[in-house]
């Protein structure tokens, strides 16, 4: 199995926590969500059951739906 | 001081389950790769498969068994059939199911157990029963494995395939309760835990489809980003969804860590020593929102899916189409998580 952080790009590298604060344009995406979620009602919304249940964030990967069946 | 005793209990259970099936891992490596014949590696596993399972009640083996055939495909599943797509025969999958299927309930049994879920095999009939029925999903999918229909090189490459995820799957598990580090720690416990199983989907899938050894293994690159994928959206979950169940271990969720880490950790800290209070649960996940750490997870998982695309390229694989498609799929969904937190079109098209 490859080591740690070798398979990630480089034109698109994975971000630690301090880059991605201090970076644009994600500062940004971050500062629109803050925004929106000053909203307790979008806040909830999103906190819903379900709302979260898009492909590829799976309820625990051994339990995930296949996409053959679901 | 009794809550903490059988914690501990529980503790070394599942750490007594996780190096068994090391042992377990590491012997079927070594019978697939060193032994004479292939008849002879077949039956050793049998012969082991037949130890492992002799400490479980029948009826409770019967049970685990009809349970897993009556589940559906999982996730894994689809890692095999995108594997064996790739080399022209989808269908071919099907073959790998039942012994993934097995495996992962081996796994589970003992995942739930080392993380004290609540509802779990073990809460219904015990701790030492569940894993004794743990090792007879084990078991199960090394008999599975032995009688696999693969000729030759194949067949031995496929069962070193379901051995190394054993083995490499309890490592990970067992790395995960050492866990307390920086940001590169919680990636190599992210990369040790989820994709050696990815792995051995990837690898099982496109020998079903023929591809030779060398070809099936090299698929087994994609499974870090695809194992990563998986957890970052598991992280999510466990920390925004309404079964949120991380709250006891927040140093192992990626949204947590991120937040603790930020201007805003105290506070977070403090509300999660109140966890169990619903109403400061609600407020650490509101935390989490305004924060930024759900944007953390989606610059992950869009990191990834990018890393992922180049690995692909670079395999050349007969029909890369279906691992493409999955990329695509992720990609859109990262798009609409994000418009829906109130990200504007702009700002979406930016970072995507």
């Amino acid at each position: 199995m490859p080591s740690t952080l070798l398979t990630m790009s480089k034109d698109r590298p994975l971000m630690n926590f301090e880059e991605f604060r201090a970076s644009e344009p994600m500062a940004e995406v971050v500062r629109q969500q803050h925004e929106h979620f000053r909203d307790e009602r979008a806040a909830e919304a999103l906190l819903r059951p379900g709302a979260l249940a898009v492909r590829g964030w799976p309820e625990w990967p051994a339990l995930a739906p296949s996409k053959v069946t679901a | 001081m009794a809550r903490s005793r059988a914690v501990e209990s529980h503790g070394l259970s599942a750490r007594a389950a996780w190096a068994a099936a090391i042992a377990v891992g590491r012997v079927t490596e070594l019978v697939a790769a060193r032994t004479v014949s292939g008849e002879s590696a077949r039956s050793i596993l049998r012969g082991i498969a037949e130890s492992l399972r002799c400490t479980a009640a029948p009826e409770l083996l019967a049970s685990m068994r009809e349970r897993v055939l009556q589940r559906q495909p999982t996730v894994f599943f689809d890692f095999a059939r995108d594997a064996a797509a790739a080399f022209d025969d989808a269908n071919a999958a099907s073959i790998a199911h039942v012994p993934l299927a097995a495996l992962i309930e081996a796994i589970k049994i003992i995942d739930d157990v080392q993380d004290e879920e609540p509802q779990c095999l073990a809460t219904e009939i015990g701790v030492d029963a569940a894993l004794n029925v743990a090792s007879g999903a084990l078991a199960w999918s090394l008999e599975l494995t032995a009688a696999l229909p693969f000729a030759g090189a194949s067949w031995r490459a496929a069962a070193a395939a379901i051995g190394r995820g054993v083995r490499e799957t309890a490592i990970g598990q067992l790395f995960e309760t050492t866990v307390d580090g920086g940001f590169d720690e919680f990636w190599q416990m992210v990369d040790r835990k989820t994709p050696p199983l990815v792995a051995t989907a990837l690898e099982l899938g496109a020998l079903a489809a023929g591809a030779d050894p060398a070809r099936a293994a090299m698929l087994t690159r994609l499974a870090i980003p695809l194992g990563r994928l998986l957890q970052i959206g598991d992280d999510c979950h466990d920390a925004l969804g309404p079964e949120a169940t991380d709250w006891r271990t927040p140093a192992l969720n990626l949204l947590m860590r991120f937040s603790l880490s930020g201007p805003r950790g105290d506070e977070l800290a403090e509300l999660l020593r109140k966890s169990e209070d619903p109403s400061s649960l609600r407020a650490a996940q509101i935390l989490l929102l305004r924060d930024g750490a759900l944007g953390y997870a989606i610059h992950a998982q869009l990191a990834t899916l990018h890393a992922l695309a180049e690995v692909i390229d670079e395999l050349a694989l007969p029909d890369p189409a279906p691992f493409r498609e999955s990329i695509e799929r992720h990609r859109a969904d990262a798009e609409q998580l994000l418009r829906s937190s109130g990200v504007s079109e702009e700002s979406v098209q930016r970072v995507v």
